[in-house]
């Protein structure tokens, strides 16, 4: 597959969320969310002890710029623990992606709860400063 | 379980320079276990290899499978179809499973993408700790359940040497238990300290590697 031009890029950041910390989830609807400058996906997860460093290699492998997981606030986590468990596993993963070069600040941890719409894209919106600095994802249009 | 750990990036990408399509092959016993080379592994080191390649101005393509044993050729089998689209192989098994691939598909480039360090066991989640040195002689029933060849820095067959700490720690980690610490204490809780007065003859060696390559063999057993 021929790359992208990697100048005319716009962010993409990814952001995947506990369920619980969130108000209302039937407000976010599926699909993307095209903002000024970037463009933003969401995914939920029953708690954010979900995520595996596995499948957040493969989102930015596979071109996102930016993920941005949302856990519940520290001793708020429905299941006790599993929100500290997808902070020691997001630490793992930010060496992981350092080691490769591609930028520990690809991938960063936010905590909240009873969070909107709003809240998820200033939260996507308050990663492009860094992203800028680190560049394009050099994975956009690479072999798979 | 025999356990392993990652090999750095870097020394996997130099390797993998020139190759177009790699097969991780994950084997989900040992190094499973150990969080080394399972399924969960494989399908991490795939993406960060692509990641790590292309940084490097490589485009690799990246094909995962998992075994359930990288050292029974059974298994070893069910890569037939899949090796040949692939130009070279990682194998995230220990040293047995890297060669097992290897002897199968020799016509291939197989590396090693982890390095195999020890027998060990889970002593809690994320720790493991070197349990048998596979010495071939082994005396466990003299020492209380407890291995002083895996478990003592110096491997002393009558110990301690003069260098266990007050809290009874290894003189070179201060994380480590000295074993002959524990093994006095299990001796003296069983009312036994007076066999450890005994001196424990060398061990014989030769049925380790220091004999050569072992080769076990069970006539009762070949076809």
């Amino acid at each position: 597959m021929k790359k992208e031009d990697q100048s005319a890029l716009t962010p993409r950041i990814i952001v995947i969320y506990c369920h619980n910390a969130v108000l209302s989830p039937e407000e976010l609807r599926e699909g993307g969310y095209l903002e000024e400058g970037f463009e933003v996906y969401f995914a939920a997860l029953p708690c954010s002890s979900k995520i595996e460093p596995s499948y957040l290699l493969k989102i930015i492998a596979d071109g996102a710029d930016g993920v941005v997981v949302v856990a519940c606030p520290e001793g708020h986590c429905r299941f006790i623990v599993g929100n500290n468990r997808a902070e020691k596993r997001i630490n793992y993963t930010r060496k992981l992606l350092d080691s490769a070069g591609m930028g520990a600040e690809r991938l960063v941890l936010e905590r909240g709860e009873g969070l909107t719409v709003k809240d998820f894209l200033e939260m996507a919106g308050g990663r492009l400063e860094i992203l800028k600095i680190l560049g394009p994802n050099p994975m956009r249009g690479a072999e798979k | 379980m025999i356990i392993a750990e990652w090999k750095p990036l870097p020394e996997l990408v130099e390797k993998l320079k020139g190759h177009k399509r790699a097969l991780i092959v994950g084997c989900a016993t040992c190094v499973a276990e150990c969080a080394a080379g399972g399924e969960h592994e494989v399908e991490t080191l795939a993406p960060l290899l692509r990641m790590a390649m292309q940084k490097e101005g490589h485009d690799l393509t990246v094909l995962t499978k998992t075994l359930e044993r990288q050292c029974e050729w059974e298994f070893v089998e069910q890569l037939a179809e899949l090796a040949p689209n692939a130009d070279a192989i990682v194998s995230l098994a220990c040293g047995i499973g890297v060669q097992a691939l290897a002897e199968r598909f020799p016509e291939m480039s197989v590396y090693p993408g982890v390095n195999t360090t020890s027998l060990a066991i889970r002593q809690e989640p994320g720790l493991w700790l070197a349990r048998c040195a596979a010495c071939g002689d082994c005396a466990l029933g003299e020492t209380f359940g407890f291995c002083s060849v895996a478990r003592c820095a110096k491997s002393l067959s009558n110990g301690p040497c003069g260098g266990t700490r007050k809290e009874g720690k290894c003189e070179i980690d201060e994380n480590l238990d000295c074993v002959w610490y524990q093994i006095y204490e299990r001796a003296s809780a069983r009312g036994k300290v007076e066999q450890l007065i005994k001196v424990r003859r060398p061990r014989n060696w030769s049925n380790s590697g220091h004999g050569g390559p072992k080769r076990m063999v069970r006539e009762d057993l070949r076809s």
